[in-house]
């Protein structure tokens, strides 16, 4: 055989250069649409460090999350079998996959921080004064990145493989980088300041170097899995099958099986029971999700003012969380490949009464926050009201993405027609939750206001998206 | 060479595999036979180190699965060949010599390409192959680096007649020069020359 040159697959430099141009590109670019953005999202925040220096904390705490999850690693069939589990050294592999990793995120963490600057300071945007919050971003998620890389291998290192991982040197220099950031805001300092910008920068330094130690010992078998996950979801890309897609993008994620069915009994009416029964988490786990992020919708009720555009869009986004929480069980049942037996003629009222349940849900907590708030303000609890509402039913139509009335159409209009009639449903959900938000922002139901053509116009496009997007599924079904 | 000691592989509550004690010596060439999902794919993960035991142990070469002496003594060919898309087989080959420390893909790779008359996909790209072509290729950069211990998922599946003879003579040679073989296979000839049948039913080797 001849002698042919190799290119190792982690170290294209081409490939990396790009990235970096495209990356500093958008870091120019978006700014300007940003800014323009803010003007459908008005703000006018008095000062965003406080958020800023909270945000940071928690992203390093959802690394921990993102560790037990996986960490932030996806490496190719081939690369786990002939490099990973070949008697090369992993930490020479996966060396240069992890700081693509990093940079990949930390610049797109910048240009986020740009584009928050922009949004949050309509009109008086400079290039300048992204700097500062650009590099926060960019420390926050290096950090972000190796912390998750760290948690993994102490989560997953199996004790006989790689002992080093589980350490108690390696388990307590993955928790110095955390301790240091609630330090800093502990103290009362911010993350804007000269320390607290050193403090970060040490942290993150610190989380990359205890990451890069660790690679040795990071375990394949969740690799492998993964890999084999994205090869098949790569093929269902191509061939537009929207729902394996999902599938894969789930065991991608590491996301758990359905670990237990604590509430489901007998004597239930059919809808709830099928609600309960596919809760893919624990109950705990699903409360303590749904209680973090009422308790973030609350104190943004108590402590700002949803008419800022970035508040209402964060708002926006809690609410969203709920309201996918309690559409779960729909999507974990259009999960199931075989969904015409399970979607069986008659089966509208089942589907009907989920929806019904997870509206309930939802709105009972939306009341319980905005009670309060009704005799001070009535057009901000009318309006947090309806972000809850949409929140929910945009949550319920991305649940409802492999709903049965695809199999519906495909046999009505063909199997081509299904990618932009699934592509079409995903985006309706957000764009239901974006046009709540601009109309809550823009104080649109304010009682004065209410009969205003464009508030008047905006609630008839969310409630119409919402019905056009839902009222197939139950019709093809009776 | 290959020694399993009270394993057993479980999901949540169902076990999909349990083996009390199970060994295989040099000079062995051992086929898996069962039922499809009676266990023999995710024993051949296993013994890989793509998966990790629920509880028990293995030892490959005398050392536990996943450490750098058994990574080092085993190869693993799986059921859809692992390849990278963006090399030709050629480069594959010489890539999974060289990160194991050699200059030239061994010459077990070499001679089986020649005997399975593949040496003309050496300079094509995975992703311009029919399945019997990338079968192929993926045993041939499996078996690009040194290895003591060789693991195959159903290798004959896609091969033509001819092809599949000369892996099967392939593999008993390699067994006789000393190594290990095992493959999980349907493949009635494959059983016939194997020098031991392992049977697995509902998880367990019968």
């Amino acid at each position: 055989m001849s002698a042919t040159t190799t290119a190792t697959p982690g170290s294209r430099l081409s490939d990396d250069l790009y990235s970096l141009y495209l990356a500093g590109l958008g870091w120019l670019l978006l700014p300007f649409y940003g800014d323009r953005m803010a003007d459908v999202l008005p703000s006018d925040f008095v000062s965003i460090e406080p958020g800023v220096d909270i945000a940071v904390v928690v992203l390093a705490l959802t690394a921990i999350w993102s560790g037990f999850r996986g960490g932030p690693l996806m490496v190719s069939r081939a690369g786990v079998l002939h490099e990973l589990a070949s008697g090369a050294s992993r930490r020479q592999m996966l060396y240069p996959r992890f700081l693509r990793q990093m940079v990949a995120r930390a610049a797109i963490a910048a240009i986020g921080g740009t584009v928050f600057l922009a949004l949050t300071t309509p009109g008086e945007f400079e290039v300048s004064s992204s700097i500062t919050i650009s590099v926060i971003a960019l420390l926050a998620a290096s950090l972000a990145v190796s912390q998750s890389m760290i948690w993994h291998i102490v989560f997953s290192a199996d004790s006989e493989q790689s002992p080093q991982g589980r350490t108690p040197w390696f388990v307590a220099a993955s928790l110095v980088a955390p301790l240091v950031l609630i330090l800093v805001l502990a103290t009362n300092g911010s993350f804007f300041g000269g320390s607290g910008l050193l403090a970060l920068l040490v942290a993150a330094l610190f989380s990359v170097a205890v990451a890069i130690a660790g690679l040795d010992w990071v375990p394949i078998e969740r690799l492998w899995s993964r890999a084999r996950a994205l090869e098949t979801m790569r093929s269902s890309m191509q061939t537009v099958d929207f729902q394996q897609m999902l599938l894969d993008m789930r065991k991608v994620t590491d996301r758990p099986r359905v670990v237990g069915r604590p509430l489901a009994r007998s004597w239930m009416p059919t809808p709830l029971w099928r609600q309960v029964t596919a809760l893919q988490h624990g109950l705990a786990g699903q409360l303590t999700r749904l209680g973090l992020a009422a308790a973030a919708i609350a104190a943004m009720l108590i402590y700002s003012d949803p008419r800022h555009g970035v508040v209402a869009l964060a708002l926006a986004g809690c609410i969203a969380m709920i309201g996918f929480d309690l559409a779960v069980p729909i999507a974990a049942t259009a999960d199931q490949l075989p969904f015409l037996v399970h979607y069986r003629h008659g089966s509208a009222r089942v589907l009907q009464g989920q929806t019904f349940t997870a509206v309930v849900v939802a709105m009972s907590i939306g009341l319980a926050l905005t009670a309060s708030l009704w005799a001070e303000s009535s057009d901000l609890a009318t309006g947090a009201l309806l972000l809850f509402l949409v929140g929910t039913l945009a949550a319920l139509m991305q649940a409802r993405i492999g709903s049965p009335d695809v199999s519906r159409w495909a046999s009505t209009f063909g199997p081509n027609s299904l990618g932009p009639l699934l592509w079409a449903r995903a985006l309706s959900g957000p764009l239901a939750l974006l046009a709540a938000t601009v109309a809550i922002s823009h104080q649109y139901f304010r009682p004065d206001e209410f009969a205003t053509t464009w508030g008047n116009l905006t609630m008839v496009v969310a409630f119409s998206l919402a019905v056009v997007t839902m009222q197939p599924l139950e019709k093809s079904l009776r | 060479m290959i020694r399993v000691k009270k394993l057993k592989k479980a999901y949540g509550r169902v076990t999909v595999l349990q083996v009390d004690e199970w060994r295989l010596r040099p000079g062995s060439n051992a086929v898996l036979v069962g039922h499809n999902g009676a266990g023999k794919t995710t024993l051949l993960t296993l013994l890989a180190g793509l998966a990790r035991p629920t509880s028990g142990a293995i030892l490959i070469d005398d050392s536990a699965v996943g450490l750098r002496p058994a990574r080092e003594a085993t190869t693993f060919v799986p059921d859809q060949p692992a390849l990278f898309d963006d090399l030709t087989v050629q480069e594959q080959m010489l890539y999974v010599a060289k990160l194991n420390g050699e200059s030239e893909p061994t010459g077990f790779s070499l001679e089986l390409a020649e005997r399975l008359d593949a040496e003309a996909l050496l300079t094509r790209f995975p992703q311009a192959m029919s399945k019997g072509q990338r079968q192929k290729a993926g045993l041939l950069v499996g078996t690009a680096r040194p290895f003591k211990v060789l693991l195959l998922d159903e290798p004959t599946t896609g091969l033509d007649a001819t092809s599949r003879l000369a892996l099967i003579d392939t593999l008993s040679e390699f067994a006789e020069n000393g190594g290990v073989v095992l493959s999980s296979t349907h493949d009635p000839e494959l059983i016939e020359r194997a020098t031991e049948v392992v049977e697995i039913a509902a998880g367990e080797l019968v």
